[in-house]
């Protein structure tokens, strides 16, 4: 009897025994997703700030050796202290397939255009009031542009990325923007947006 | 104590007739029951003296339940003895009815008879191929080997329990083909562990650790060794199919002991063992030190165009660092040895102690243990305390309930000096100044004193809660029984540190908490049903998970005064918060059907689906079956092959996946303290995206074939396994490189495929078995390869699968694969030397032949996975003494087994101050045949040198003496030895540097591995 009677208590403690179907659902408890990273001002002011800290960090205070490639990147340099973190020798330290000064610059600035993107792209689904919305694409096409034309001022021709990247995309055909495409970002609309919101 | 002997009395007089007819078909032949030995003790003192008795009887075999010719029969501690002869009959004379009778025959099991008054005693022995009838642990429940149709061997710890390690991993290092363990230089680190080969890119690594049947993430220090009763590895997809989601990588199933039915065993062993490095490096002493400067300066310090004669113009004293000179500008007169001052020699202490027993309604285990190990490197200390209950009733019997329990505190405190820096200095310099204070930047430079490090205050605590409370039901269908489990790990880490010295001196104190709870629910369903000589069992799983980890630290810089250490943070001036925290979720059901015919032919099926809160939201279930088959060949009626005594093949084919880690899929946005606008601004935090999301993200999947052939041969006399098995990882996890214009370097997807084939062979053989002298032996031989057939495709349309060479990955190669340039020697002075190179400098094989040395020289040197492992095992027993040694090896031939081991020189401000260590072959113009380049300027190119990691090493050796007779009767002891053992006795490699296995070779920043001897008793109450 004791038996059967533990036996049904625990079927039918069993039967109703079940996970909920949110139990698998995921929620980062300690970090902010594109998904609720990108609604209200505060959010795109941080993304703004992060916009300047990064332009701080490529021209100034990234360490005690990129910064001063504005300076010391030029064809007569001589190091006291030889390595191709700091221009010696000049063939290995410019090489494409060197992994200091040329990568460093580039994914750098390429990060800035990237955030850009991102600010920009994010803009129409967010809560901004209008005047928000013009400020912040106004801000981030500033330092789009402006990182465009220090890369080409550092490689010549680069590619010219204008949309924020959702999915992974691994094989892009990467091409050189010839100038007048390049001028035109840095020109065009994006200057009379500037313009209109400093007068 | 005499309590017991009185009872042991009444007892053994009263059943006196029981007694004998239990030892009489008492089956296995570690006949030591206390009983027995006790009866015999007490009879004998009482000096009975009786005419000779005459003995006679038959001897069979268990199985087959024919006569045994040739069994010896012998008097226990006296002369006589008698053989049987063609029917398996024997005759012998006894002095009285207390002597016992030993029957013992290569191959069978001895067995041990009290005469009693009993004159015709038939004997049955049991042949000793125990191990087919022992059951191992396969997932979620137990099986006899052999109805086993997986690949599921159990580890030999046995041999190794003596050795002087702390971690039970250390106990399986080459021990089982295809199971993996690496090595360690620190006291109480874990080794890596890896089961056949990669079958992962970037995915998680790490084999799946079932401990008492609860999933297990924490540390294995946290588990006392000498409460493991068995480890039972699960090596093939069919095996491991069970565990889904997370088994790719293999499971290791851990089962910790339990009271054995009758005498209570109270069980003490203690063990000292020192350790010391297996290697003698250190860094240089003054004179080298000094000619290392001079060979820097080889342009100056020697004359032109050779460079090999002296300059005797050349002044040494002006190129050394001003720190090392005096206010004169004279060099110091030291030559201190850093390495000696920051390392000792290290120790290992254990002690043990357990109290088990039961009845068959009870069972019970109560054990503690106290373990320090410190370190060769001073303050590198690993004190570990562990207390377990394990208790298991038969509360009806229907109902049986039980508790695992244990708990495991581990202190590390104390900092240990930065060893790369102990390297780094120059033997000029001594530690203190004048005063007898630490100089804070003995360089001058931002290098600190390594010494400051003592002083730093640390409090480093790990504390492993585990409890798993269990109960199985009879239900009332016959062979229905229902098991409900649920199991809790607890973990607490505090790591609070003070020190003076830290944020650039002006002193730093932290408090850091981690929390981490999970608890695994399991209920399992099992069907038992035997149809005539078809059994079937039916197991129905339905489990959950829920982990959740969270982690605080407080630290504040900036104290006038660190008195009151990191119990007071408010009395830095600057002070900081960080949290964060994490929870994953995990739900699966499992189905399982094992069928058997007269355990002749075997068939087992699985089904699991695994769901993970971690995986993408359009993948959270994955279902993973598998199916194997076994064929037991020497039972069949045709099998007459008479050498054969067991013949067994078995074949499984699975799924198995690699779990996503939790949160992968998601795109993260990482804040952080951006900006200032403005004098007196306030900081700005910023938020940056930086990492994609990938709602298509799945888990790795690896489908595996496994076939195994089991055999026992010549009587037992030889027996193992040889395995083949092919598996094929598709869906791999893999950061794959996208252009950084994406603003991203990288993305979390899934690509291509990888395929692992390899051989494992297993043999066991009783070499001699004569009376008194036993020698067995155990061959471990694995082998793997590795194969990248699939990545992203064929982009380029060329036909061909394409290539990732930036990530270093190539179809057709092993994932280990070295893609690099070739080095052919050294350009020595005098030579044509291409642009950008220097004489010093490696020469590199132009391999296009195009006159330019650039990316498109490089080419495939072989791998860095190794070509076969081996292992063997000798035990040795004579009388009470055994002896064993075990060799473990690692080989790669030419190709494999490769690692970068390059020491490499230029004139440069840190390499003029810096010492490095002794011995060193570099190449200089007077030493042209030196093998490591030192030049005066870099080259465009710093390839590595690809050195081999072969090795054998003498891995373990135990010499233990058992004592028996007198001594233990008289102390009422069940079990009393003693023993010294050593390990990484010898390492024979061509290697250079701290040690092979570790792969650390001629750098400041590796670690000795440790030699150890150790001695110690164990002792049975």
């Amino acid at each position: 009897m004791k038996k059967i009677t533990f036996s049904i208590i625990a079927a039918t403690t069993i039967l109703f025994f079940s996970c909920k179907k949110s139990f698998l659902d995921e929620k980062p408890l300690d970090f902010l997703s594109t998904t609720n990273a990108y609604i209200t001002v505060k959010d795109f002011d941080a993304a703004v700030n992060n916009l300047y800290s990064r332009v701080r960090s490529e021209f100034y205070n990234s360490g005690e050796q990129r910064p001063f490639d504005y300076v010391f990147g030029c064809d007569l340099v001589f190091d006291g202290q030889p390595a191709t973190t700091r221009h010696t020798n000049m063939v290995a330290a410019y090489s494409p397939l060197s992994t200091e000064i040329p990568l460093i610059h580039w994914t750098s600035l390429y990060k800035i255009i990237a955030e850009s993107n991102t600010i920009i792209g994010r803009i129409p689904a967010s809560e901004l009031a209008p005047a928000d919305r013009t400020l912040m694409e106004a801000r981030a096409k500033f330092f789009r542009g402006m990182a465009f034309r220090t890369l080409a001022y550092l490689y010549g021709g680069v590619p010219l990325n204008t949309t924020e990247v959702v999915t992974p995309k691994r094989s892009i055909l990467i091409t050189r923007a010839p100038i007048s495409a390049r001028r035109k970002l840095a020109d065009g609309p994006d200057r009379n947006w500037l313009k209109s919101i400093t007068k | 104590m005499k309590y017991r002997i009185l009872l042991k009395g009444i007892v053994t007089i009263t059943f006196l007739q029981v007694a004998i007819l239990t030892t009489a078909t008492t089956a296995n032949a570690n006949n030591k029951s206390g009983v027995t030995t006790v009866l015999n003790k007490k009879l004998w003192f009482a000096g009975i003296s009786q005419a000779d008795i005459s003995i006679t009887g038959k001897v069979i075999d268990e199985k087959t339940k024919s006569p045994i010719p040739g069994v010896s029969v012998k008097v226990k501690n006296g002369t006589t003895t008698a053989v049987t002869d063609e029917n398996g009959l024997y005759k012998i004379s006894v002095p009285n009815e207390q002597t016992v009778l030993l029957f013992s025959y290569i191959g069978y099991d001895v067995e041990e008879v009290t005469v009693g008054n009993l004159k015709n005693i038939n004997v049955v022995l049991k042949s000793s191929q125990a191990n087919l009838d022992e059951v191992v642990v396969v997932g979620y429940g137990t099986q006899k080997k052999a109805d086993v149709t997986g690949s599921v061997v159990r580890a030999n710890l046995d041999d190794f329990r003596n050795a002087p390690t702390t971690n039970v991993a250390n106990l399986l290092q080459g021990t089982v083909p295809g199971l993996n363990v690496g090595q360690v230089n620190r006291a109480g680190a874990t080794p890596g562990i890896s089961i056949r080969g990669q079958n992962t890119l970037g995915g998680n690594q790490n084999v799946l650790i079932i401990l008492d049947g609860v999933q297990y993430n924490g540390s294995l220090t946290s588990i006392n060794p000498d409460d493991i009763a068995s480890i039972d590895v699960l090596k093939d997809a069919s095996a491991t199919a069970v565990y889904g989601a997370q088994a790719a990588n293999g499971v290791i199933l851990i089962t910790s002991r339990k009271g054995a039915i009758g005498r209570t065993r109270i069980s003490f062993s203690s063990q000292y063992a020192t350790q010391k490095p297996n290697i003698d490096l250190k860094p240089m002493t003054r004179d080298e030190y000094l000619d290392h400067i001079k060979y820097l300066y080889y342009d100056q310090a020697f004359l032109a165009p050779d460079f090999t004669q002296p300059n005797p113009a050349f002044d040494l004293v002006s190129k050394v660092d001003a720190s090392m000179k005096d206010a004169q500008g004279n060099l110091l007169p030291n030559d201190f040895s850093w390495y000696d001052e920051a390392t000792k020699t290290g120790a290992i202490v254990d002690n043990q102690l357990s109290v088990s027993g039961g009845t068959d309604k009870i069972n019970y285990l109560l054990s503690g243990s106290l373990t320090r190990n410190s370190g060769f490197i001073k303050n590198d200390v690993f004190k570990r305390k562990t207390i377990r209950a394990n208790i298991e009733t038969k509360a009806t019997d229907w109902l049986t309930i039980g508790l695992q329990s244990f708990g495991t505190f581990v202190n590390e405190d104390g900092v240990e000096p930065n060893f790369v820096d102990i390297n780094l200095i120059s033997p000029l310099i001594l530690p203190w100044d004048n005063n007898g204070n630490l100089k804070i930047n003995p360089f001058n430079t931002n290098v600190t004193n390594p010494l400051l490090n003592y002083q730093a205050d640390d409090y480093d605590r790990h504390n492993y809660f585990f409890a798993n409370v269990y109960g199985n039901v009879q239900l009332p269908v016959k062979g229905l029984s229902y098991k409900i489990s649920f199991g809790n790990n607890y973990r607490l880490d505090f790591k609070n540190i003070s020190n003076m010295y830290d944020a650039n001196l002006t002193g730093q104190a932290s408090k850091e908490t981690t929390t981490y709870y999970d608890y695994t629910f399991d209920n399992l369903l099992t069907y038992n049903k035997v149809i005539g000589k078809h059994s079937f069992t039916g197991t129905l799983l339905y489990g959950a998970i829920e982990r959740d980890n969270s982690y605080t630290r407080a630290y504040a810089t900036g104290f006038s005064r660190l008195t009151l250490g990191y119990d007071n943070l408010q009395q830095g001036t600057n002070r900081f918060a960080i949290s964060n925290a994490w929870k994953e979720t995990l739900n699966y059901q499992m189905f399982r059907l094992n069928y058997n015919y007269e355990s002749k032919y075997l068939f087992t099926g699985t089904l699991r689906r695994d769901g993970f809160s971690g995986f993408a939201e359009n993948n959270k279930y994955g279902i993973f079956p598998s199916i194997s088959a076994g064929w037991d060949i020497s039972k069949e009626s045709f099998f007459k092959v008479n050498w054969v005594d067991n013949l067994k093949l078995r074949v499984g084919y699975g799924i198995a996946g690699n779990q996503t880690t939790r949160y992968s899929s998601l795109a993260n946005v990482g804040v952080s303290a951006a900006y200032v606008f403005g004098d007196g601004g306030s900081t700005q935090f910023g938020q940056q995206v930086n990492s994609l999301s990938n709602p298509d993200l799945r888990w790795e999947r690896t489908t595996g074939a496994n076939m195994g052939l089991e055999f026992t041969l010549f009587k037992n006399r030889l027996s193992g396994v040889i395995e083949y098995y092919d598996t094929k990882t598709t869906d791999l996890l893999y950061s794959v490189n996208i252009p950084v214009v994406t603003g991203f370097s990288n993305i979390l997807t899934n690509i291509g495929q990888l395929n692992n084939k390899g051989i494992e062979l297993s043999l066991n053989s009783k070499n001699i078995n004569s009376g008194e002298f036993k020698w067995t032996s155990a061959l471990n031989f694995a082998r793997n390869v590795n194969k990248v057939v699939k990545l992203l495709g064929d982009l380029n349309g060329d036909g061909v699968e394409d290539d990732l060479p930036q990530s270093g990955l190539f179809v057709g190669q092993p994932t280990a694969v070295i893609y690099d340039y070739q080095v052919n020697g050294i350009w020595q002075v005098g030579d044509q030397i291409p642009t950008g190179y220097s004489p010093g400098t490696y020469r590199i094989v132009d391999q296009n032949g195009d006159g330019t040395i650039n990316a498109s020289d490089r080419i495939v040197l072989g791998s860095s996975a190794p070509a076969y492992r081996i292992s063997l095992l000798n035990n040795f027993q004579y009388k009470n003494f055994t002896l064993s040694i075990f060799l473990n090896s690692v080989q790669g031939g030419d190709k494999s087994y490769l690692a970068g081991n390059t020491p490499r020189l230029i004139r440069d401000d840190n390499s003029i101050r810096n010492n490095y260590l002794s011995g060193i072959d570099f190449w200089s113009p007077d030493h042209p045949d030196g093998k490591y380049p030192r030049s005066i300027v870099s080259a465009t190119l710093n390839p590595p040198l690809f050195q081999n990691r072969s090795f054998v090493r003498l891995q373990d050796v135990s010499l233990s003496y058992k004592f028996s007779g007198k001594l233990i009767e008289r102390m009422k002891l069940q079990n009393l030895n003693v023993f010294v053992s050593g390990r990484n006795l010898a390492t024979w490699t061509k290697w250079d540097g701290w040690d092979p296995e570790t792969n650390q070779g001629l750098t400041n920043d590796g670690r000795p591995v440790f030699k150890g001897y150790s001695v110690g008793l164990n002792v049975t109450f």
